[in-house]
């Protein structure tokens, strides 16, 4: 996800802010951000309620296939939420686009560690956010 | 996972200074690219 610094010049020119957010402690947001050279804002919610409000995965990992994530995104688009699964906590994250304003351009969870959607995917939808 | 922004903007994150901030703050005035990660680092 930190392979977003690379189009933090691009998002600034288009005129999108872009900003992080964990869940550690507020130190430990600004060592990321200052270990990263990050130029954006970096926040924390270590109480994560922001990632169970958007849904993201708290659950153990697990081999996903392309299959399966075709079919996760289809079903997050469709307004499908993923339920909450029991065992080893493990936190996922994800990607929001919002325009200006409040309204949501675009959404991705991560349904497993390594598990980021393309860069080009999220830039496509800044550059519609941002018209 | 849902997309609900009215719901989401109330909440607040901290900044690196531990400062509470409303999520709806990012993207009142500008589009925003927002990034959870996993964990730092």
């Amino acid at each position: 996800m930190a392979g977003f610094r690379s189009r933090q010049d691009e998002l600034k020119a288009l005129g999108v802010t872009l900003a992080f957010i964990g869940n550690g402690t507020p130190a430990m947001a600004e060592d990321f951000k200052q270990s990263l050279g990050l130029e954006v804002p970096v926040f924390t919610d270590p109480s994560r309620r922001t990632y169970a409000q958007l849904g993201f995965k708290r659950g153990p990992l697990s081999v996903v296939s392309p299959g399966v994530l075709a079919s996760a995104v289809r079903a997050w688009r469709a307004g499908f939420r993923q339920t909450k699964t029991q065992g080893d906590p493990v936190q996922q994250g994800g990607v929001v686009v919002v325009r200006a304003g409040g309204a949501a351009e675009y959404g991705f969870a991560s349904a497993a560690a390594g598990d980021h959607p393309p860069l080009d995917v999220v830039m496509d939808a800044a550059r519609r956010a941002a018209r | 996972m849902k997309l609900d922004l009215a719901s989401l903007g109330p909440m607040t994150v901290l900044d690196e200074r531990g400062q509470p901030v409303a999520m709806a703050s990012l993207w009142r005035e500008r589009p925003a690219v927002l990034v959870w990660l996993r964990h730092f680092g």
